[in-house]
């Protein structure tokens, strides 16, 4: 449906993407993440055709992005905005008609999503009146309007309340059951961990690590400890070959590395604390990226 | 470019404009703030030029005095036989406003006739005393040397002269060069005012949907291009229906007001006749048009509707009108594409003064040179300046009201003028493609220049 390859874009002599290729498909959420400034927002703004690639392409149903694809796509940028003199109903109209539907079609999908948010009060008001959880669900509809195939949310929980929060997860999960395809970016892993299908991981421009979430997931084994323990936690420190992540003073999460083993871990905590509860899982999203950004670190490094 | 998104963009530009309350109040008080100004100013004409400042004469030839109050009466007070400082005491304490001081030695030519003031009155004061003094001592001059009345009457007789203007079929007609250059300084400086504020919307319109991030929502449904077309074109629309406006409120209120200006300007001449000249109001009031006294006076004694003007205003004609338009248009289809482009490349409107400047000065430009035009507009500095696009919208509508420009002149401007709206537009849109989605950070003419080299 979403399919990015070998994507290349440079302002000035920055790089920010660099031979980017994922794929995203219908009835799955695909989840683009990265640390701020990995090239996540500009290649969300190549897919919708708001900047053009210097290299490569992108294509929506198979067909080059463009004025055509604009169509099919909903898009709700990181920088949510709207125009605070206009009315919600005539602003609202005016985005339905930039997609291409008719002033009919437009009020009447409007009419429904209003009142689907319990917002048909609000139609005659003019957006700078309303509170900024109002605003945001007037944002939600903004883009989901015209009924897109594809739906595209950068960094869509920032900000949020707790409520809309709620509601945009819905909605999104609503979308999907509904055969549509999802792709959100994102620099908080545990919402991709929570919703995603597909990811692919950015860093410094670059697609790191791209795929079906589970089977990457599976792909690294089980060679994450979970500690939970009272008592004093000091030995953790001093055990070698490891990488913690996640420590807290009654928990720990412990990645094995090389040259160390679980039954170890476990003896030397069996000597120190009151072990709680010991678990071998796979590794958390967190714990993936940063060994796939070493490990390609240290590929660079080596050739 | 698809036209139909650039329709959707017009429209809401236009209506959301159109139905605002600023929208209607400034195109409901500009014209009458225009009428509230130019009955000012006709009122300020006719208002009685009042000796207000009693003067008293100091005469010491003895003869002067006397001439000096029948030139006015209620100006002049013969001091006679008080001392210089008796008079300054009356000074300083506001009996008189004045000391005039007429030595001896004035009669032979050599001696200045003093005046002795607080200052106030001005130079109007000192130039009537002054002209009063001349035209006393000099008569008393030509008395004493005994000049027969032949030659008197020579200097007396006033040389005549009007000018008629021969147009291109040959046929003489009234010249009116004074009211069109007013006409023509006057189309200039709406055509400055619309460009420098219709231009200003649209930077406000750029910066509003940059600092509300509404931009990338819009960038991801149209083109740039389109964005920025739809934006120009519809607020043209929206100046083009406030002048439409204007014209018809223009008109209507100076068919409302035309009958009391005409009674009023009446009953101002019916008053002069029995004050002493009449000849210098009613001059002063139509700044030396031909009166038709007794069409003022009948109209003042019978205000009706169909009351005219005291003088001929000058028919404007239709072609002028036509010409402004396209002047106006084509001016704000060139200076709009420039400051969109200037918005676009910043966040807040203080942060433009600095890129908005060379955009203004052109504008200031042409404003300046209007003033020389009007007074000469078919120099050769005049007919460069007003084929120079920058120039033309505010240049060559002065010249066209006040002169005959050739056809092929204006045939020319106006290929230049599409010509530069082409090129500029397709400069700005490429600042503003790249502006639009910038933030944050202060943008340099060196960033422009990059870039208008940058693919988006």
């Amino acid at each position: 449906m979403i399919d990015v390859s070998h994507l290349w874009k440079s302002f000035g002599k920055k790089v920010a993407v660099q031979d980017a290729s994922f794929k995203a498909e219908p009835g799955r959420i695909f989840g683009l993440l990265g640390p701020n400034g990995a090239g996540k927002t500009t290649t969300i703004r190549m897919i919708n055709d708001i900047l053009t690639p210097d290299r490569g392409e992108v294509r929506i149903k198979n067909v080059i992005a463009g004025p055509q694809t604009q169509k099919w796509i909903g898009y709700m940028p990181e920088e949510r905005g709207l125009y605070k003199k206009m009315k919600v109903g005539e602003q609202l109209l005016y985005f339905a008609k930039l997609k291409g539907l008719s002033t009919s079609e437009g009020k009447k999908v409007i009419l429904q999503w209003l009142e689907r948010f319990e917002a048909s009060d609000w139609i005659k008001q003019e957006v700078g009146e309303l509170s900024k959880g109002m605003s945001q669900k007037i944002q939600f509809i903004a883009t989901i309007l015209h009924d897109p195939d594809i739906a595209i949310f950068d960094e869509p929980f920032s900000g949020l309340d707790p409520i809309n929060s709620e509601l945009l997860k819905t909605v999104i999960l609503e979308l999907k059951a509904q055969g549509k395809t999802i792709l959100f970016s994102t620099h908080r892993m545990e919402q991709v961990e929570q919703m995603c299908d597909d990811i692919a991981l950015f860093n410094e421009g670059q697609v790191v690590l791209t795929g079906n979430l589970s089977e990457i997931k599976s792909s690294f084994g089980e060679n994450t400890v979970l500690l939970e323990y009272e008592g004093d936690g000091s030995f953790i420190d001093a055990i070698e070959h490891v990488r913690i992540n996640n420590r807290s003073n009654r928990f720990a999460e412990i990645r094995i590395l090389e040259g160390q083993a679980a039954s170890a871990i476990l003896k030397k905590a069996i000597e120190q604390v009151e072990v709680k509860k010991f678990e071998q899982v796979e590794p958390s999203l967190t714990e993936i990226f940063i060994s796939t950004v070493n490990s390609t670190k240290g590929m660079g490094s080596a050739t | 470019m698809n036209f139909n998104k650039v329709r959707i963009v017009l429209e809401r530009e236009f209506f959301f404009r159109v139905k605002t309350k600023m929208f209607w109040i400034s195109t409901l008080l500009v014209p009458f703030g225009f009428a509230l100004l130019i009955g000012g100013s006709i009122a300020i004409q006719l208002w009685p030029q009042g000796n207000e400042e009693v003067l008293a004469i100091i005469d010491e030839t003895g003869v002067l005095s006397e001439s000096l109050m029948a030139e006015d009466e209620n100006r002049y007070l013969n001091y006679q036989g008080k001392t210089i400082d008796e008079g300054k005491q009356d000074v300083q304490s506001g009996t008189i406003d004045g000391l005039l001081v007429l030595p001896n030695s004035i009669l032979e030519g050599e001696g200045d006739a003093e005046l002795i003031y607080k200052g106030s009155g001005g130079l109007s004061l000192l130039g009537s005393v002054r002209g009063d003094v001349r035209s006393v001592v000099r008569e008393k001059r030509l008395a004493q040397a005994a000049i027969t009345d032949e030659i008197r009457d020579l200097f007396d007789s006033r040389v005549g002269f009007t000018s008629t203007k021969l147009n291109e079929e040959g046929i003489t007609e009234e010249d009116n060069t004074a009211f069109y250059s007013a006409i023509g300084f006057i189309l200039g400086l709406i055509i400055f005012v619309a460009l420098t504020s219709y231009g200003t919307i649209i930077l406000k319109g750029v910066v509003e949907e940059k600092t509300n991030r509404i931009i990338e929502i819009i960038a991801s449904s149209i083109k740039p291009i389109e964005l920025l077309v739809g934006k120009i074109l519809g607020i043209s629309a929206v100046a083009i229906v406030q002048f439409g406006l204007w014209a018809v409120l223009f008109t209507g209120i100076s068919a409302a007001t035309t009958p009391i200006v005409a009674f009023v300007m009446a009953q101002q001449e019916g008053s002069a006749e029995q004050m002493t000249s009449r000849e210098d109001v009613v001059a002063s009031a139509t700044n030396g048009e031909e009166v038709e006294l007794s069409q003022a006076l009948e109209a003042a004694t019978n205000p009706s509707p169909t009351t005219e003007l005291p003088f001929q205003i000058p028919e404007i004609p239709v072609s002028l009108v036509l010409y402004f338009f396209l002047f106006f248009i084509l001016g704000y289809l060139l200076y709009s594409s420039l400051f969109a482009a200037i918005g676009s490349t910043t966040d807040a409107t203080s942060d433009s003064q600095q890129l908005m400047m060379p955009v203004f000065i052109p504008i200031f430009m042409a404003y300046m040179f209007n003033v020389q035009i009007m007074q000469n507009p078919s120099t050769t500095f005049a007919t460069v300046v007003s084929m120079i696009p920058l120039f033309t919208p505010i240049n060559m509508i002065t010249r066209v009201a006040i002169s005959e420009v050739p056809v092929w002149q204006i045939g020319v401007s106006v290929v230049l003028m599409i010509g530069s709206i082409y090129g500029v537009l397709l400069i700005s849109a490429r600042i503003y493609r790249i502006g639009i989605l910038q933030s944050g950070g202060k943008v340099g003419f060196k960033d422009l220049a990059k870039w208008l080299r940058q693919s988006n």
